[in-house]
């Protein structure tokens, strides 16, 4: 698949190293620091995951014990105080700060000419949430002289008996919900003026939740994508 | 076990569905399991790497659909990554490196459900240009997570020439590979 990847020996042959597993650990950190922003490495990286990965099959499948899919589950789901759940993990704070600032360089782009009414005052805040869930990408518009938050949702649609709810997170507080997006691709949700005084800095994120939001008021199900808001 | 439906399990659990993240479990717990055990050699040290593996899985499972990988090279490329930092974090240790090579240059299992035959006679036929002690430390390297200090033992070589001699293998296998 890829014989087509252009020629840099130093580090096609640091990335074979890299999935070979060979590298001390501390050139590992430094590569993995440099994977995240240097897409041609992920290239290499997955030229060689590939090629060397038939070399498992030389290697004999063992059951694990039982505990150990206990202990995975207990470990993701016995916590299940919903604001304890997904929102507190590191790996979604991790997310969070990569997907901002993605998605405040697309916002500004995507916003500057299309979206801004010239009745409305400012602050404007919209916001891309994209990211965490590859295919979904929703934009939230607010507009203030109607007190709504307008969205678009440009990709992903609800499971069955499933709906996506929007939530705002200002700084560590636990996530506020602005409400349950409708199956329709466009809409509106309503917007209290104290709920629109904290969009200042914050960010917006979508989750997956039962049918009619979250029964809790605390966020439940993934978080499929968020985003910063951001004034224009 | 078929790419596509892998693939849409890891998909479904990218929603939250933890039954499918039970049944992605049944199905590739024993293979990453065993590639696991097979790096840390440590029953207890493998049951810590599949759990942390399996979180991992939940937790970037929406990451997946981007990377543009197999399901399987995308699973096993997360235990590896685990195991192998499990074992580059552990202080040097001596590992009976010739017990380890003996396993390292089994015959290839027969059920060979997942990985085309293509697949698997390439990088064979890739391994066999090499000479039989470079193609053994590349591969005790994928799979028994040797370090650099590990090949140096074994090879009686100094570090930094067992380092280019390894590249130099990596590379002379990447010019037959992309073939």
């Amino acid at each position: 698949m890829s014989a087509d990847r252009p020629l840099n020996g130093e580090d096609d042959a640091l990335a074979a190293e890299y999935v070979s597993g060979i590298l001390p650990l501390t050139e590992r950190v430094a590569f993995e620091r440099r994977l995240e922003s240097e897409p041609l490495l992920r290239k290499y990286v997955r030229f060689w995951d590939e090629k060397l990965l038939p070399l498992t099959e030389t290697v004999a499948p063992i059951d694990p014990p039982k505990r150990v899919l206990t202990s995975i589950e207990n470990q993701l789901f016995a916590n299940e105080n919903p604001k304890l759940s997904i929102f507190n993990g590191l790996m979604f704070w991790r997310t969070l700060s990569f997907t901002s600032l993605a998605a405040l360089a697309g916002a500004l782009i995507l916003y500057a000419g299309t979206f801004r009414p010239s009745s409305i005052s400012s602050p404007i805040f919209v916001a891309e949430l994209s990211g965490v869930q590859p295919s979904f990408k929703l934009l939230v518009y607010y507009d203030r002289e109607k007190s709504e938050i307008k969205y678009n949702r440009i990709n992903g649609v609800p499971l069955m008996g499933r709906d996506f709810e929007l939530w705002l997170i200002v700084g560590k507080e636990a996530p506020l919900s602005l409400g349950v997006l409708s199956h329709e691709a466009k809409g509106t949700l309503k917007v209290s003026h104290e709920m629109a005084a904290k969009f200042i800095d914050s960010t917006v994120a979508i989750t997956d939740e039962p049918s009619g939001g979250s029964p809790t008021g605390h966020p439940t199900g993934s978080v499929l994508a968020t985003g910063s808001l951001i004034s224009i | 076990m078929v790419t596509s439906d892998l693939s849409n399990l890891i998909g479904r659990v990218s929603l939250g569905d933890r039954e499918a993240f039970r049944a992605l479990y049944g199905q590739t717990s024993a293979k990453l399991f065993g590639v696991c055990l097979r790096i840390l050699k440590d029953r207890s040290a493998a049951e810590d790497c599949l759990q942390d593996v399996f979180v991992k899985i939940w937790q970037n499972a929406s990451k997946y659909s981007e990377s543009e990988y197999n399901p399987l090279t995308w699973l096993m490329a997360i235990a590896r990554n685990d195991a192998i930092d499990k074992i580059r974090a552990r202080k040097p240790q001596a590992i009976d490196i010739d017990d380890v090579l003996d396993i390292a240059s089994e015959a290839p299992s027969p059920e060979m459900v997942t990985i085309s035959s293509s697949e698997m006679n390439r990088i064979e036929k890739c391994l066999r240009t090499l000479k039989p002690e470079q193609a053994a430390a590349v591969r005790g390297t994928y799979l028994d997570g040797f370090s650099y200090q590990d090949l140096a033992d074994r090879y009686q070589l100094p570090l930094n020439t067992v380092r280019t001699w390894l590249r130099r293998s990596l590379i002379v296998l990447r010019e037959c590979l992309q073939q």
